[in-house]
């Protein structure tokens, strides 16, 4: 299960990375097309507004996975670790409840568009249900791995394996932070890193 | 209602739930008590209307095309050229960090991949010449916040959205800013050296033809910069379209240097989703919050407090300075503008400060937050380059460039022309 989730969020990456190119160079030709043949299509702007909202909604679940969704850790740092443990914990319960809260009124987001087959009010007239589907989906994986690293998180602590724990839903420090940000310019700069 | 509702609000954050979800708690607590209506069905729909909002898609463009660039070889050479024409000053190789942070900030909107490029090409050469560490790698933490300053600016589009601002005025606002910024740097390190000569390191001896050599290395930044910020105000592209030339530019630039690769895509993807799903759960937390705020009328008792305690806007200004300095110590600084922004920015405004020029002032302030401990990442990214010494150095080493910073605020309070120039100009010539 945990396996599976952590495949699908590391695929939403490529799904959002892949429609951000694409926006890019869509955004890009539509620019041309206006500015050398005078062509208006006034497509890009709506179709990287959806591409933005799916984007984000499949990276939720990846940003749980490398704990990347901000926290203010100041006071809890201070906490003797069993304890902080187990607010790590209540954070992800609550990111978890967000998550479900996403889940159900973006669910009758979805659905009232597709009853009234509502249509953007657009030169494209988009069926508004189909980013908003794509989007609905972004969500329900953000939720399954909240709940599946909840689980986890908790049966580690109870299980008496705190790292493991920590692992997954302990607040990664800014070293840990900006040690990620070191290691990409190392690897992206080669041979001039002496 | 407000005192409850901001030691709410503390209370929620500081217990560490992700800054997102505590927004939206928070929110649905104070919809719960003050409201007769269940506002938390407009979870839906405002976040939808958050996560489509178009103007947001610069953001993650600024951050794929950074995750691109920093692949794309483009920095090191930049930093030689840097290295020949401005280390021949009393500093040397720190004004040569400055700088090439300076250009660097006008291709990338993000301050910690400006302080991560630049410190990985810079670092070996401190030791190199014998720099005293703490004002070097102060020099590269405070250098790399330029990034948000100078446009292109995430920070800028996103304190746009939450404002309603013109995101193309916010930018030219930041320009002479950016650029006073920058030499208040220069000067800090100027008169450091004047003072502690042994700080200085050994300069480098560069004749003219080498200077000269040097200089299509800047050719690449600087084409992006026209790019991505100069056609904006020829009137070619809004800035969201404008950040997607800039994508696409990037990708050029990384395939021309033999760069583009899956694993390269890989990995700036997934930097880049990660980025900007943070962001974005905030933003969409942000809005519920706002949603609520104004339903149950709490945005007006603010103004209504801040009116009844009868500062003078400078005092009011002077109190968010202070504020934010303060918060920005403890707080991720994205979280802290979205936060923040919808419940000050309204005061500010009431009180006859022009927002973009407020703008301005909150870049600076985030800053700020960047090279502030405990919690100040470019702090973070230039001891991690480094690897061995003391965190503590690098936080005295930035201590003069947060006082340099506090200057220019006092300066734009002073001349907020300074700030507002170039955008009434640009206005005029419409």
């Amino acid at each position: 299960m945990f396996k599976l989730v952590r495949n699908l969020a590391k695929f939403g990456t490529w799904v959002g990375g892949t429609l951000l190119v694409a926006v890019a160079f869509l955004v890009t030709s539509e620019v041309l097309l206006r500015r050398f043949f005078g062509i208006g299509l006034a497509a890009a702007a709506e179709l990287s507004s959806y591409a933005l909202a799916i984007a984000a909604a499949w990276g939720f679940s990846y940003a749980v996975i490398h704990r990347s969704h901000v926290r203010v850790d100041a006071a809890v740092r201070l906490l003797p670790r069993g304890i902080a443990a187990w607010v790590d914990i209540l954070a992800m319960a609550m990111l978890t409840a967000y998550a479900y809260l996403l889940v159900a009124h973006g669910w009758e987001v979805f659905h009232q568009s597709w009853m009234r087959n509502s249509r953007a009010m657009t030169p494209l007239l988009t069926p508004i249900w189909i980013p908003q589907g794509a989007w609905w989906l972004g969500l329900c994986l953000f939720l399954a791995t909240c709940a599946v690293t909840l689980a986890h998180a908790i049966y580690f602590t109870i299980a008496g394996r705190p790292r493991e724990a920590q692992q997954l839903v302990g607040v990664v420090t800014v070293e840990e932070e900006a040690g990620s940000e070191i290691s990409e310019s190392k690897k992206m700069l080669g041979p001039t890193a002496r | 209602m407000i005192g409850s509702s901001l030691a709410i609000l503390i209370a929620v954050l500081a217990s560490s739930i992700p800054v997102g979800a505590a927004l939206v708690m928070f929110g649905l607590l104070l919809g719960w008590i003050h409201s007769p209506f269940p506002l938390v069905r407009a979870i839906g729909e405002t976040s939808w209307g958050a996560s489509s909002e178009v103007l947001i898609v610069a953001v993650p463009m600024f951050i794929l095309m950074g995750e691109l660039m920093l692949r794309s070889g483009v920095a090191s050479r930049m930093y030689d050229a840097m290295i020949k024409w401005f280390s021949w000053l009393p500093g040397g190789l720190m004004h040569s960090n400055i700088c090439a942070c300076t250009l660097f900030a006008a291709t990338s909107g993000s301050s910690a991949a400006t302080a991560a490029t630049i410190s990985t090409v810079s670092l070996p050469e401190m030791r190199r010449f014998g720099y005293n560490p703490s004002l070097f790698m102060g020099s590269l933490a405070a250098g790399g916040t330029l990034g948000i300053l100078i446009p292109p600016s995430i920070n800028m589009v996103v304190y746009g959205v939450l404002t309603s601002t013109s995101i193309p005025e916010l930018y030219l606002a930041g320009f002479i800013p950016g650029f006073l910024l920058a030499s208040l740097f220069m000067l800090t390190v100027l008169i450091a050296c004047l003072a502690k000569p042994e700080w200085g390191g050994r300069s480098v001896e560069v004749s003219w033809s080498e200077r000269f050599r040097a200089l299509p290395s800047l050719l690449p930044p600087l084409a992006l910069f026209l790019l991505v910020v100069g056609t904006i105000y020829a009137g070619v592209a809004t800035p969201t379209e404008a950040a997607s030339f800039g994508v696409v530019a990037t990708m050029a630039l990384a395939l021309a240097n033999g760069r583009l690769s899956i694993s390269v895509l890989r990995d700036a993807f997934e930097g880049t989703i990660r980025s900007m799903a943070m962001i974005l759960l905030i933003f969409v937390g942000a809005f519920f919050l706002n949603f609520v705020i104004s339903t149950i009328g709490l945005s007006r008792q603010i103004t209504n407090l801040i009116a009844y305690l009868q500062l003078s806007p400078l005092e009011t200004m002077i109190a968010i300075v202070i504020f934010y300095l303060i918060l920005g110590c403890f707080m991720e600084t994205m979280a802290m503008m979205i936060t923040t922004i919808p419940i000050i920015e309204p005061i500010v405004r009431s009180m006859g400060y022009d927002p973009v020029w407020f703008g301005v002032i909150v870049i600076i302030l985030v800053e700020a937050a960047m090279i502030t401990p405990p919690v100040g990442v470019n702090l973070y990214i230039v001891h991690g380059i480094r690897r061995d010494g003391s965190l503590n150095q690098v936080i005295f080493g930035a201590l003069p460039f947060v006082v340099a910073m506090i200057v220019l605020i006092a300066i734009l309070i002073a001349y907020p022309d300074l700030a507002l120039w170039l955008p009434q100009l640009w206005k005029e010539m419409r």
